[in-house]
């Protein structure tokens, strides 16, 4: 089986963490215990019927003013998913950020951007500008996903898109 | 004199010119327009004028009158518009914070450096922890086999067993587990272990090592130039890491790395990389893509070494049954003065016991120790103590029997007696962190105050001095200090909201401090909710506002599973007088706190 190294960088507190726990063993905390390091999981993805994918997740410490990401965390990836916090607007700010410093770091891989905590947002319109202005700015992202880890929403979806982006 | 006025006179005492100045400038400016901004301007640079010279002459004058009233401006304008100022402040503030880190780089550091490096070592041994298991339980068997061998040995030659534990030492470095990893991306090229040791999830193994080269190596680099991780030791095994451009072994070991098997080590991965460094170096986690079986080969060439030497000591075991036969004839031998000597050293392990406990030393207590029985006599003043002799002595009797002959002697202890037992009671209890507990004997009463922490052995230690014959009342007057388990949660003006934020501060504070457990263990303490307001205003607002907070914060307690017979609230309208000291919020809190009920 194809083993790829997937990372999941961002602001602290955006829910990489999170995101990660609902993908692997379906479950959710409200509590933030923010991750030192690195930590890493596993997923088995099935892309279609023949083709499976095992995936190895690093959930790498959340950037802060005081901290950038680790250069060696990111090296060697096959894909990199860019996470923000949508309530967070220094968060989304920060993702260009992070995906030049991807891009930066390695060449040719690709990148899907997750936009989450969107089960706390009222007022759509605001995420929808978002969105929109994400689409214009970023370049060389496959797709922007609007995730819940809370409630799960388009957390399968974005392991799925960036996995079959790897693959391409 | 009223403020206003010592300000006037403060103000235009030597500006008494100025003032027809300005009253001049005034009349003309408003008979000259009636836009007030003209008017603004025209006089603003006089009064500035005016003001700077005088507030530079009563510098201290002025800020005391000044003071109160700025206080009640930013207290309203705040109220007022709470949002703007704080748009206002956000920049400034986190500019100073920016500012403070810059210049006081070094003391953020050090600050942080305790907490970061027990993040580290928690890190590095959580990542383990699963793998040290596995890796544990598999060789435990193998492991206390060999410490049985080498201990009959010892015995039978009269070599001390470190000395052959050295002349064994090279048989100690037993490969366990190689990890070929990819050193970008930490994928696992290939793995190989022992029969029946083979790793679980290597995989992750392989991923983590990476992350913890990684997250050293870049910890380490900032500390100095030229350093690498290449050993990580937890418990008796030693992970090697032997690292090349593209790639590096990782090599799990039993016992410590070797000057030969870290040459070996190198010279298998330089074999590797010169063969297939391009391959590996170009690994994208299909394995399908490289000649797994030639490199596997390689690593095993790692494994092999041990296997040899295991094949020896198969050889060796056959005379391990002589070794035994030698061993029960010599132990046959030995019983006879065992039993001797085992009486002898019993008793002197009794005896060190006992006098390990201060109440017995009081006393003149013989032991005998034979074959078969333990014989105690002495005289002791009461049952309670005599008990408690029984009960230290249980424990070593194992087979033998236990034989009373203690004499209990009633004789009424004297009150310097009484005075030496209670001494090394609360000696006992005031070793405790955070005790402090002074006694008083009178007549055959005894009066205990203080505060202590740990209420365990202050329990133990009231039924130790019940036991002592004499004293017939124990008065307590004991405080529990838990002054820092409470929690004071501040307000704003005219608000009394239990917000998301205040709620989980409520949470923490309730799991840091172990509200549940401690209701539950200390039957004897309540908690006090008590809500108060800043006492400016009106009176009815503010008998309102502190019962609002009070009640919300009781409820929310009561939500969260305090039971309501164990919590109680109440409201003051303004602060007591010790929080307006320390101008906390003006006193706008809720504070909860422990208290004795009296029942
Ligand atoms: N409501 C909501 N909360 C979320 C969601 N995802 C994460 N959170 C919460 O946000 C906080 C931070 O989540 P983490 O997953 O620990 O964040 P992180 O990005 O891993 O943080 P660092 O490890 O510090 O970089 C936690 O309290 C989570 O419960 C979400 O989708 N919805
Ligand atoms: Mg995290």
């Amino acid at each position: 089986m194809i083993t790829k190294k997937v990372i999941l960088i961002g602001d602290f507190a955006t829910g990489k963490t999170s995101l990660i726990r609902r993908y692997v063993d379906n479950q959710f905390s409200d509590d933030y215990l923010t991750t030192i390091g690195v930590k890493i999981s596993k997923k088995h993805v099935q892309i279609s019927q023949e083709l499976e994918l095992q995936l190895m997740i690093w959930d790498i410490e959340g950037r802060t003013d005081l901290k950038e990401t680790n250069p060696a965390y990111v090296l060697g990836a096959h894909g990199v998913i860019i996470v923000g916090d949508s309530t967070r607007q220094a968060s989304i700010d920060n993702i260009p950020l992070h995906l030049k410093l991807a891009q930066k770091l390695l060449k040719n891989v690709p990148a899907v951007v997750a936009l989450n905590k969107v089960d706390l947002l009222t007022e759509d319109v605001q995420m929808k500008s978002i969105v929109s202005y994400l689409h214009d700015s970023l370049e060389g992202v496959e797709e922007i996903f609007e995730t819940s880890a809370k409630d799960g929403r388009n957390v399968e979806e974005l392991f799925l898109s960036l996995s079959k982006a790897i693959l391409k | 004199m009223n403020d206003y006025e010592k300000l006037k006179q403060l103000l235009f005492e030597e500006e008494r010119h100025k003032i027809d100045e300005l009253e001049l400038l005034l009349k003309k400016s408003i008979e000259e327009s009636t836009d007030a901004t003209t008017i603004v301007e025209k006089i603003s640079p006089l009064l500035s004028d005016i003001f700077s010279k005088t507030i530079e002459q009563n510098k201290a004058e002025f800020i005391a009158i000044f003071a109160p009233l700025i206080s009640d401006m930013l207290q309203s304008t705040i109220q007022d518009s709470s949002d703007k100022i704080a748009k206002v402040m956000s920049p400034i503030i986190s500019l100073a914070i920016k500012d403070q880190v810059k210049n006081e780089k070094d003391d953020i550091v050090d600050a942080l450096y305790p907490v970061i490096g027990n993040m580290i070592s928690k890190f590095v041994s959580q990542s383990f922890k699963e793998m040290i298991n596995e890796i544990n339980t598999k060789v435990q068997s193998t492991f206390s086999y060999e410490t049985l061998k080498r201990k009959m040995i010892a015995k039978i030659k009269g070599v001390s067993e470190t000395e052959l534990l050295l002349q064994s030492s090279t048989k100690l470095n037993k490969v366990e587990s190689v990890f070929l990893i990819h050193k970008e991306s930490g994928l696992l090229v290939s793995e190989r272990s022992l029969e029946n040791h083979e790793s679980i999830e290597p995989e992750m193994v392989a991923s983590m090592l990476s992350a913890i080269r990684s997250f050293v190596n870049d910890w380490i680099s900032k500390n100095s130039d030229s350093l690498e991780l290449n050993e990580i030791e937890f418990g008796n095994y030693t992970i090697y890491l032997e690292v090349a451009g593209c790639c590096y072994l990782a090599v799990v070991l039993s016992g410590t790395s070797n000057r030969a098997l870290q040459n070996k080590i190198t010279s298998v991965l330089e074999f590797l990389v010169k063969k297939y460094s391009d391959a590996i170096a170009n690994f994208e986690g299909d394995k399908s893509k490289l000649d797994l079986d030639e490199i596997n080969k390689h690593l095993d060439t790692l494994l092999e070494n041990e296997s040899e030497v295991s094949a020896a000591q198969k050889e060796k075991q056959n005379y391990t049954f002589f070794w035994i036969l030698g061993v029960l004839v010599f132990a046959a031998l030995s019983v006879y003065f065992y039993i001797s000597y085992s009486n002898q050293t019993l008793q002197e392990k009794i005896e060190r016991s006992l006098h390990e406990n201060p109440h017995f030393n009081l006393y003149d207590i013989s032991i005998d120790v034979g074959y078969k029985s333990v014989v105690i006599a002495g005289k002791l003043p009461y049952e309670s103590l005599h008990q408690n002799l029984l009960q230290s002595i249980k424990p070593f009797l194992t087979r033998r029997i236990l034989e009373d002959k203690i004499v209990l002697a009633y004789a009424p202890l004297t009150v310097e007696e009484i005075n030496k037992e209670l001494a090394i009671a609360f000696a006992m209890l005031n070793i405790d962190d955070g005790n402090r507990i002074r006694y008083k004997l009178n007549g055959n009463s005894v009066t205990i105050h203080g505060i202590i922490k740990s209420k365990k052995n202050y329990d133990k230690v009231l039924s130790k001095i019940s036991s002592i014959e004499g004293i017939r009342q124990i008065i307590s007057d004991v405080e529990y200090d838990f002054s820092q388990n409470g929690l004071k949660i501040y307000y704003g003006v005219s608000k009394s909201k239990l917000t998301q934020e205040k709620m989980n501060l409520l949470d923490l504070w309730i799991k840091s401090s172990k509200v549940r457990k401690t209701l539950e263990l200390y039957n004897d303490l309540n908690l006090l909710v008590m809500g108060f307001s800043d006492g400016r205003g009106a009176l009815q607002k503010n008998i309102y506002y502190a019962q609002e907070r009070a009640k919300k914060v009781y409820k929310y307690l009561i939500k969260k599973g305090i039971p309501s017979s164990r919590i109680s609230f109440i409201a003051s309208p303004t602060p007591l007088a010790e929080m307006v000291n320390e101008k906390s919020y003006e006193g706008r809190l809720v504070q909860i706190k422990w208290i004795k009920n009296d029942n």
